[in-house]
């Protein structure tokens, strides 16, 4: 860990002295409260007519199909604005052809939006020429892919040093930083094998060393653990979790799978169609489902690790103290799993406490099952 | 609760696709569909009008097939019947009579010249072909009996085929509606155009095929010059001096061509033949050792060694500096051509006919202008070798770029690779395989142009086998079979040496 560290910060002192004289560079860290990506209004039609189907889009408000019909496009992306603080892992979640994929190569613009504005550490990246859009999709964002796409004619250490290999860094500071990313990883010992000697998990392993290999601001996860069996895929998720806390990378991961997007993502935009249904966070989704789509979506989903108490207490009447004197007590962001424990152990209400220790609410045993079943 | 090809969905559906007589339709199809015995009943249309009921419902396959069965039979019947089998037979016979009604006049006059001995000589004679046209006579007979036969049977088979027609009629029918249900440009319902279209081709074949070889008047005007052309002739005359004006006008072109690839040719020879054969093999084992392993060593070691025992060696070295120089230029040409043609489609859509073409045309085709621009020796030689070596290679390696996954490609993409770096770093080596096998395939394809290049002065062992060839003899041909087989072998495993030694 330190090791990787050290790398990384050298490596940093190295791009920072780069990046001073470049456009990208001077506007980079400004502002912490600045969003790290951010979209506004990005629409994105595959077609030959494109650019028409979007002005009748826009003038008279077509649907899917009569794009389809009169212009022979698809719409893919319809609309969609969201924005990612630093640090902060924005799950998207939608079946396939939900344009989940299109939409997160927009971010590197591995496909150009028709209309709309995607900027990447405050810098609009439909204005960069491509030499500065090589550097930033080398240097500020690393992609995980679901099939891996890892290079089989490579050994480990050449897959996740290929990004820097890229960029011209030496092959000291590569293999330096790409043994880093490897330890990091779990895969020390592998460094001289082939793709082909892993097994899945492992590969995809590799895939995110890669990424994480020159140390950039933005992470794009398209569905990476998607081909892999349940236990891996939890494993990597777990690892992927605790990694991106200590790195502090600012993710978008994509995913088909509801329970993952939950479990990994602060956020979770849901989309359908092209467009995002929903954004906010696993609770107000649980809680408010936007529309049928998402209700019928979240249904089966267990609620017990997503709810708090905020979520599943009786606020208490002002007027009306609570009954049980020496009630257990917790607060308003203890989870619905804890307060099952408690309520189990002293087979009694819980008195729920704001921070100045006021009672503001109580849950009884039986709010707490009608909250595991309830379904709107 | 089973649901039935009867209800309402599939009978309209089905009324929609064939349009008149769609009640029969109906109920056929649901027999078919459900199996019962009711779906062999025949369909009387198809039994009576055949292929023109499968022409008026658009199933034109069967029409075609049908049909021209059904001209092949009537043909025969009418050849039969009007004694076709026997008719050799027959005009023989007559001739063999008459040549013996001639002897027995002759006979006639002989005797009464008073030369008794020449008369029955003649009458001998006379007697003998008499006996002979008996004999054709009763073959002609034995032939005319058998065709009545054969065309009873051909009769038989006419109506046996219209039986079949009828049955399988409507389940042919049944697939084409099928279809239909899944694709909307499928041919339905009946039209009369179809009839008359079809109809016009039968009548045309039928008329043709059976009475233009009896109407002379039809057969001159039908038959058209199909061996010789003027056409033809006119075209090639023009060519010729199209070739002709180019050769002058392009003089030092191919000049500087002539010269350069010559001089080339001539020093790879000249280095191959000037080493002492003992060092060559030493270096050649060496470096087959070190690319492809002691096995491979071994092998080249007692491949050349037998070139050396058996006499070819300067003949192999001349024809390795030839095809070898060829397969090298060839690779060089054609493996940037592949990558063109692998990045960019519409290049690979200009290409790939010429490709096809460099590699169907005979050798001898483009050997003749070849030899018109650049004369006879080593540089047609090698020309003509590229041009038919250089496909495979150019191909495959568009083929092994095609096939690099897109994420993979996406992926370089996407770590900020220039479309250079992609290329070499990605692209072609995942392509490796696919153009290696190019690579192979172009090295084999030269090598089999020894032959031919020898035959236009390039030497070499080809020489040999001309000679092997003109002179019939078959070991000393086998001896030059296995030195060509030798070299091929040596260049193509020092060449995919690497490639084995790493999967």
């Amino acid at each position: 860990m330190t090791n990787f560290a050290d790398a990384m910060h050298s490596r940093s002192h190295a791009s920072a002295f780069e990046e001073g004289q470049l456009r990208v560079g001077n506007q980079l860290g400004v502002d912490q409260r600045e969003p790290v990506v951010s979209c506004s209004n990005v629409w994105k039609i595959f077609g030959t007519r494109a650019p028409e189907a979007m002005e009748a889009i826009l003038d008279e408000g077509l649907g899917k199909d009569e794009v389809l019909a009169r212009f022979g496009c698809v719409v893919a992306v319809r609309d969609v604005s969201f924005s990612i603080k630093k640090g902060e892992i924005l799950a998207i979640m939608g079946l396939s052809g939900s344009g989940k994929s299109t939409l997160v190569r927009h971010v590197n613009r591995l496909i150009e939006a028709t209309t709309g504005i995607i900027r990447l550490n405050g810098v609009d990246i439909s204005k960069v020429t491509s030499a500065e859009l090589r550097s930033i999709r080398s240097k500020q964002v690393g992609m995980v892919f679901q099939d891996f796409a890892l290079l089989p004619h490579r050994t480990v250490r050449d897959n996740v040093a290929f990004g820097l290999e890229l960029q011209g860094v030496s092959k000291r500071q590569r293999w330096a930083n790409a043994q880093a990313a490897i330890e990091q990883m779990d895969l020390k010992g592998w460094e001289d094998r082939v793709p082909s000697e892993l097994s899945g998990g492992m590969r995809q392993r590799v895939g995110i060393a890669r990424a994480l290999a020159a140390d950039p601001s933005v992470l794009l996860m398209d569905e990476p653990f998607g081909a892999l069996d349940p236990l891996i895929r939890r494993d990597l998720q777990d690892q992927f979790l605790a990694l991106s806390r200590d790195l502090g990378k600012t993710t978008l991961f994509i995913t088909h799978d509801l329970e993952e997007a939950f479990h990994l993502g602060d956020r979770i935009a849901i989309m359908k169609d092209g467009a995002i249904v929903q954004l906010g966070t696993a609770a107000d989704i649980i809680t408010s489902p936007a529309d049928a789509y998402v209700a019928d979506f979240v249904r089966g989903i267990s609620r017990v690790p997503i709810l708090t108490a905020r979520h599943v207490m009786t606020p208490a009447n002002s007027t009306e103290p609570p009954h049980v004197a020496n009630a257990p007590v917790a607060t308003l962001e203890t989870p619905l799993a804890e307060l099952i424990a408690t309520g189990a152990k002293t087979r009694s209400d819980i008195a729920i406490v704001d921070q100045s220790g006021r009672t503001v609410g109580m849950v009884t045993i039986e709010t707490m099952l009608s909250a595991m079943k309830e379904v709107r | 609760m089973t649901r039935s090809y009867r209800e309402q969905d599939w009978s309209s559906s089905i009324a929609e696709f064939t349009g008149v007589n769609s009640s029969y339709y109906q109920g056929k199809f649901a027999d078919l569909f459900e199996g019962s015995r009711a779906r062999l009943r025949p369909n009387w249309a198809a039994a009576i009008v055949g292929p023109l009921w499968a022409a008026s419902r658009g199933l034109f396959g069967a029409f075609l097939v049908a049909g021209l069965v059904e001209i092949a039979l009537v043909i025969g019947i009418v050849f039969l019947s009007t004694g076709g089998l026997s008719v050799d037979n027959m005009s023989r016979a007559q001739s063999l009579e008459k040549l013996s009604e001639a002897r027995l006049t002759q006979a006639n006059d002989e005797r009464q010249k008073g030369n008794e001995a020449a008369a029955n000589q003649m009458q001998e004679l006379s007697k003998s072909l008499a006996q002979s046209a008996a004999n054709e006579r009763a073959v002609a007979n034995d032939k005319a009996r058998a065709a009545t036969m054969l065309i009873v049977s051909t009769i038989a088979g006419l109506l046996g085929l219209r039986a079949i027609f009828a049955v399988a009629g409507d389940w042919l029918y049944s697939r084409q509606y099928m279809r239909w249900r899944r694709d909307r440009a499928t041919p339905s319902r009946r039209s009369y155009q179809r009839v008359v279209a079809c109809g016009l081709l039968l009548v045309i074949i039928y008329v043709v095929a059976l009475f233009g070889a009896k109407v002379p008047q039809l057969a001159s005007t039908l038959a058209i010059q199909t061996n010789t052309s003027e056409l033809a002739g006119i075209t090639a005359t023009a060519l010729d001096r199209f070739f002709t004006s180019i050769t002058q006008s392009g003089r030092s072109i191919f000049d500087a061509i002539t010269g350069s690839i010559s001089a080339l040719v001539a020093s790879v020879e000249s280095l191959l033949e000037g080493l002492p054969w003992i060092c060559t093999i030493l270096v050649v084992v060496f470096a087959a050792w070190l690319l492809a392993g002691s096995g491979t060593a071994a092998f080249t070691g007692a491949g050349l060694v037998y070139l050396a025992l058996f006499g070819f060696w300067q003949k192999s070295m001349v024809t390795i500096a030839l095809l070898g120089t060829a397969a090298v230029l060839a690779l060089s040409i054609g493996i940037p051509l592949g990558i063109l043609c692998g990045k960019s489609p519409r290049a690979y859509r200009i290409f790939r006919p010429m490709l096809d073409l460099m590699q169907t045309m005979p050798a001898f085709i483009y050997l003749v202008p070849i030899i018109a621009f650049f004369g006879i020796g080593k540089t047609p030689g090698v020309l003509a070798t590229i041009i038919f070596g250089m496909p495979p290679v150019a191909r495959l390696t568009a083929l092994g770029l095609q096939q690099v996954p897109l994420s993979i490609r996406e992926a370089a993409v996407a770590f900020g690779a220039t479309p250079w770096q992609s290329l070499v770093k990605v692209e072609l080596p995942l392509a490796m395989p696919s153009i290696m096998a190019g690579i192979n395939q172009t090295i084999l394809m030269c090598l089999s142009m020894v032959v031919i290049a020898s035959l236009i002065g390039a030497g070499g062992l080809g020489e040999d086998v001309l000679q092997a060839l003109q002179f019939a003899s078959v070991g000393q041909g086998f001896l030059v079979g296995a030195a060509v087989l030798i070299c091929a072998i040596i260049l193509d495993r020092l060449i995919q040496g690497k490639r084995s030694n790493n999967q």
